[in-house]
């Protein structure tokens, strides 16, 4: 347990207001667990971590170039795309209709089209 | 068919997407009761609600790790960052959280995210509503970050970001916003990411850019060819990340000769890592150095009216870095 962050003081002190420690309070409070509930909890967690553990470290070292893999999908990801014949004809011609709407009301502020691109006649510089 | 500037492409696409599936929705600053700053999703709130049309707080980092959780757990989220400026606060969860997903699970979690923003100058946006960020997150490996600039590439590569697993940073330049009109498809196609597109064929030299640069090196080539009799190959990188390289290098083993345009900081660009990788694996078929046109290496795009425009690569300056390069 690192000491070099914090002091033994600190840490009991922190340990009172802990989430964890005073969420597992309040559910034996409300008596939806009790200690021995909760024992069984850790026990079993404790066991399904240690065979996990024990897996990976009996497991074969990883061949050099797989750390090449999965930078994006292969083949065989189970995503499921956009199913686009759920699309009705009806549906997709609203939409230009709802923007030329949207236009007429449009203040052009941060779009910053309004701000004339060319000075007035004669005006510019020539770099 | 119907003829559509780039942002009522972005806003007709996302409706099409929202009605599709409920599993989609958007959220940002200003997409519900105002419809976006550029109108993007106007409408939208009246349409599907608040509970898939989120105003969030002015925090970018919490609208992209909320966006994060979203993804992770069974949504499709289209965040919206209101200027690509803004984004900063949110670069540690798009590069230590979103971008990792998936490899520090082996595979086992998805982060199917869209991070939307508008990004780019010539709008007299100045320091805070000008920037380019391509290079920052491009640099990025387990991003996606694509800039289609013709409406017709911005509802495929919207509609291919969407249906893709990974996170994707979708970049919009504002000024093509109007601009830019074209048409495009009423039913839904995709355009895939990682793919460029030469927008013009040519064999004299090869121009590689993106981006409003990429409607200025269109017009330049068609000046070129009128006054010089020069023919130039225009290249649309479209994805910043994953880079299309096979489609910059054959056209630059075909031509010999290339210039990189981008309007970001010249220094440390994305348009560095094309030069680079031209330089690298051409050596013997390039008949000139590559040529970067990039902005100046200054903090932020100036407000003033000449300086702004100092600072712009536009048609006159890539015409004349063109035909340098023709005569090299």
């Amino acid at each position: 347990d690192d000491r070099t962050y914090r002091t033994r003081e600190e840490v009991e002190a922190a340990k009172r207001s802990d989430s964890l420690i005073l969420f597992g309070r309040y559910i034996m409070e409300r008596g939806l667990l009790d200690t021995s509930d909760i024992e069984k909890l850790r026990t079993e967690i404790k066991q399904q971590v240690d065979v996990e553990v024990e897996a990976a470290w009996k497991a074969a070292d990883p061949e050099p170039e797989s750390a090449l893999r999965h930078v994006f999908a292969e083949n065989g990801s189970g995503f499921r795309p956009i199913d686009w014949s759920n699309l009705r004809q009806e549906d997709s011609g609203d939409a230009g209709q709802k923007m030329e709407q949207a236009e007429e009301e449009i203040l052009d502020t941060t779009g910053g089209e309004a701000t004339p691109s060319e000075p007035p006649a004669g005006g510019e510089a020539q770099p | 068919m119907t003829e559509k500037n780039v942002v009522q492409t972005i806003h007709d696409t996302l409706w099409d997407a929202m009605k599709a599936d409920d599993r989609v929705l958007v959220m940002g600053e200003d997409v519900g009761a105002r419809g976006g700053v550029f109108r993007a999703t106007a409408g939208f709130l009246d349409e599907f609600g608040e509970r898939r049309v989120i105003d969030t707080p002015l925090a970018e980092s919490s609208i992209v790790g909320c966006a994060i959780g979203m993804a992770m757990h069974g949504l499709l989220p289209i965040a919206e960052i209101q200027f690509a400026d803004f984004i900063h606060p949110a670069f540690d969860q798009l590069v230590s959280e979103a971008a990792r997903i998936r490899y520090r699970s082996a595979g086992d979690w998805d982060c199917p995210l869209v991070v939307r923003a508008p990004w780019g100058g010539g709008v007299h946006g100045a320091l805070y509503h000008s920037q380019s960020i391509e290079a920052f997150y491009g640099h990025v490996p387990g991003l996606k970050v694509v800039l289609p600039a013709t409406p017709y590439d911005v509802k495929g590569m919207l509609i291919a970001s969407m249906n893709d697993p990974d996170p994707v940073l979708f970049l919009e330049h504002k000024k093509t916003y109007r601009l830019i009109k074209g048409e495009v498809p009423d039913e839904p196609y995709e355009v895939p990411i990682g793919k460029a597109d030469v927008k013009r064929e040519g064999d004299d030299l090869t121009c590689v850019a993106y981006g409003l640069m990429m409607h200025h090196a269109l017009a330049a080539a068609q000046r070129l060819q009128d006054e010089e009799g020069v023919s130039c190959e225009v290249v649309d990188v479209r994805t910043i990340a994953p880079l299309d390289k096979e489609t910059i290098l054959d056209s630059v083993r075909k031509t010999g000769k290339a210039m990189v345009v981008y309007e970001d900081n010249r220094t440390y660009g994305a348009g560095a890592e094309i030069s680079a990788t031209i330089s690298e694996e051409l050596m013997f078929d390039l008949d000139a150095p590559v040529v970067r046109v990039g902005g100046p290496d200054v903090p932020g795009m100036p407000f003033a009216t000449p300086l702004e425009h100092f600072f712009l690569p536009d048609e006159e300056k890539i015409f004349e870095r063109m035909r340098d390069l023709a005569k090299f």
